[in-house]
């Protein structure tokens, strides 16, 4: 929205935090001064992660259910997948990435998110809804949620409101019905830009939740050793 | 006789070049036109088959469309029996289905369980469509399918039914639909791209065949290769290349035959007068001119009469024209004078009158006659006064030459009288440079005087024109006694025609004239 947004202070904090789910997963706790730990025992699978081996843990164990795709079939659920989600978000303000075996949501903070706060706007939660529509039929994915701001202000406070409206778009996403298991989250603060941070139009872009719609193909090996890790 | 032969060497090698080049023409346009007709035959066929194919693309796609939409839940007994029935009423679907994701939860058509999840769309659009086009991964049964996915319902498509065979005539026929291959007709036969195909037909003699790659667009782009061979593209135009070339043929041919004859009866025609000349069969005969006022004969025109060995006379209005055509204008002159004189010399009586001879364009072009006509004259003894000339004004070309030769022969005696005043030559400039004697007005003109037709004004400032250059008149074609009368009221001395005679032979004109002159 502006600049402003960035630079919310203390009661603010404090209704992201209210907002913010739980932490009780046995991934590595987040950096320090983060997330207020464990605030509700409804959602205890609503994982902040930090690591690119988090995310690959948690795609190995989805590999083993029955949500994942076969690997014969990998190629098909993609194009139907795109499809579906060219259908559905096309000229919505959404930028959409087709990826190889993902797709990149980018919600631009202008659609996302009340002034300086992590709270969803109407016209955001309606696109979620949307997505969320797509993501229950199209099941074999794992959300990788992640917020970004732009590098205007404290980058502590930075992170923590990014990885905040992240879980404000997870929250949604499981209210909808998005097993927890599939969502994760991720605040970045302002050190992954996709812009450049001089000029207002790149902050602008630079302020934004990303959803990293990721395949998860059925791993044979993985059902097959199952028994054993369990 | 060379100059004839000459001419039908000519004739004849015109003949040639004018058939060979008319006959490569008739050939050439032949061809162009059954190439022509050709591709308006496949320019239909593909689009009717493009047709075919576009409305089932576009008729799958709404189907898929109102699917989606629709209530019953989904493989419930409601869905399935819809999936069937939309199924069953189109021949060319094979399967429907019902698919979450990657999952065909129920369908018809393929046996519960088996789905077709190629690896590769072959396109997906903004709408959300999505389209296999036939191939391996869509093969089901032995049979390539086209699929296309819509929202959770798919449609399996048997391109085989897109052409029907009966249209084709015997072609080989391949079609695609966005550059990507769809069905062809026999299945396995090989096609060349389109894209290495020029637009329109392109006859490939190495290979025998007649290939033509017609592309249509309306809302996809669908291009259409036939092949057929050529000798099934002979079998079906070779009765119309034979029946109009032939008519083409025979109509030229028919024009040549016309041409030679033409030219050899107008070339045996010349043969006919020279030898009609040489053997005397060209006679004179001798019109009466008569003085209006008394009724007395005072001469006569002279006019050559030929008549064949049958007894069939040739008009002069025939061969006048030819002779002067052939070069034989002054020889026919001088026979006709020749005639004269022999007359002239038979008729002892006492007798004054002017006979009229008339000139052709050959005699005035160059001396020879007048040369001719002074001998011919003194060895008969004949004055020039008696002998007058009659010109026309065609031959009074503005030439120095040949009123030079005019001015000689007046000077010589004769009387010098211009023939049907007013038919041909158009200035009367020649009037005031030509010394002339007489003003012979045409038969036309006499003949509108009791009319209203336009020439009936023309009369009296011809005979006014005449007077005033003090030229002596001779009304020609009088047929009646009102003309008479109309034209010596207005000073017309003379004239000719048949109210007094028709042209007599030598012996009967004299009968005539000494009757008459009693």
């Amino acid at each position: 929205m502006n600049r402003k947004g960035n630079r919310a202070h203390g009661p603010l904090l404090l209704l992201m935090a209210a907002l913010a789910a739980g932490c009780a997963t046995p991934e590595p706790p987040p950096p320090p001064g983060a997330e207020p730990s464990a605030t509700r025992q409804a959602t205890p699978q609503l994982a902040v992660i930090s690591t690119e081996a988090d995310i690959e843990s948690r795609r190995l164990a989805l590999a083993r259910t029955d949500d994942a795709v076969e690997p014969d079939t990998v190629g098909y659920f993609m194009d139907v997948f795109r499809a579906r989600v060219r259908r559905d978000l096309a000229d919505t303000g959404i930028a959409v990435d087709y990826l190889d075996q993902s797709i990149l949501v980018t919600f631009p903070n202008q659609i996302g998110f009340e002034f300086g706060s992590a709270q969803l706007t109407a016209e955001a939660a309606a696109l979620i809804d949307r997505l969320a529509a797509i993501l229950l039929e199209y099941r074999a994915t794992l959300i990788v949620i992640s917020g970004h701001t732009d590098d205007v202000g404290n980058p502590d406070f930075n992170r923590r409101l990014s990885e905040a409206r992240a879980r404000s778009v997870a929250r949604h996403l499981a209210d909808t019905g998005v097993s927890h298991s599939r969502l994760m989250v991720r605040g970045f603060g302002s050190s992954q830009p996709v812009a450049d941070n001089a000029s207002e139009d790149g902050r602008a872009r630079n302020r934004r939740v990303e959803l990293m719609l990721r395949l998860v193909v059925r791993d044979d090996q993985a059902v097959a050793s199952q028994p054993e890790t369990t | 006789m060379g100059n004839s032969r000459n001419a039908l060497l000519v004739v004849c090698l015109a003949g040639a070049i004018g058939i060979a080049l008319p006959v490569t023409l008739v050939v050439w346009v032949l061809w162009q036109q059954t190439v022509m007709v050709e591709e308006e035959r496949l320019i239909r066929l593909s689009e009717n088959l493009a047709a075919q194919t576009e409305n089932a693309i576009v008729d799958a796609r709404d189907l898929l469309a109102r699917l989606n939409e629709q209530g019953d839940e989904p493989c419930s007994q409601a869905h399935l029996l819809t999936l069937q029935n939309e199924a069953l009423s189109r021949p060319h679907v094979r399967a429907m289905g019902y698919w979450q994701a990657a999952d065909r939860l129920c369908g018809v058509g393929l046996v519960q369980g088996q789905r077709l999840t190629p690896q590769r769309a072959s396109r997906i659009y903004d709408s959300g469509v999505i389209a296999w086009w036939p191939g391996p991964a869509t093969t089901a049964g032995n049979v390539a399918l086209f699929l296309m996915r819509f929202g959770n319902h798919d449609i399996a498509i048997d391109p085989r039914l897109l052409i029907t065979p009966g249209q084709l005539e015997g072609k080989r026929v391949a079609l695609w639909v966005e550059g990507l291959k769809m069905s062809a007709f026999p299945e396995d036969a090989a096609f060349p791209l389109p894209e290495e195909l020029p637009e329109g037909l392109l006859v490939d003699r190495a290979g025998n065949r007649i290939v033509s790659r017609v592309a249509l667009g309306s809302l996809f782009p669908i291009e259409v290769v036939a092949i057929q061979s050529l000798d099934d593209f002979w079998e079906r135009y070779r009765v119309m290349v034979f029946s109009i070339g032939g008519i083409g043929l025979v109509l030229m041919l028919l024009w040549l035959a016309l041409v030679w004859r033409y030219l050899s009866r107008q070339l045996s025609l010349e043969a006919a007068l020279r030898s009609a000349i040489d053997g005397g069969r060209v006679t004179a005969v001798y019109q009466p001119v008569v003085e209006l006022g008394s009724g007395r004969c005072i001469g006569a025109e002279v006019l050559g009469r030929w008549t064949e060995k049958n007894g069939d006379t040739i008009s002069p209005e025939i061969f006048v024209p030819l002779a002067e055509r052939a070069g034989l204008g002054t020889r026919l002159t001088l026979t006709i004078l020749e005639a004269l004189l022999e007359h002239l010399a038979n008729w002892p009586e006492e007798d004054q009158g002017i006979y009229h001879l008339n000139l052709t364009e050959d005699d005035l072009a160059g001396p020879q006659f007048s040369q001719r006509l002074r001998e011919r004259l003194e060895h008969h003894g004949v004055p020039a006064q008696r002998i007058a000339l009659e010109i026309t004004e065609r031959a009074l070309l503005d030439s120095e030459p040949i009123r030079q030769r005019v001015a000689e022969l007046r000077n010589r005696g004769h009387s010098i009288a211009i023939d049907d005043f007013g038919t041909g030559f158009s200035s009367l400039a020649y009037l005031q440079k030509f010394e002339l004697d007489t003003l012979k007005i045409d038969k036309t003109f006499v003949d509108s005087l009791q009319t209203d037709a336009v020439t009936s004004r023309v009369i009296q400032p011809i005979i006014d024109l005449a007077q005033t250059l003090d030229l002596e008149i001779i009304a020609e074609g009088i047929e009646s006694a009102d003309q008479v009368t109309w034209l010596a009221a207005r000073n017309v001395k003379y004239g000719q025609g048949y109210w007094y005679s028709p042209p007599l032979d030598g012996p009967a004109f004299r009968d005539w004239h000494l009757e008459r002159n009693l």
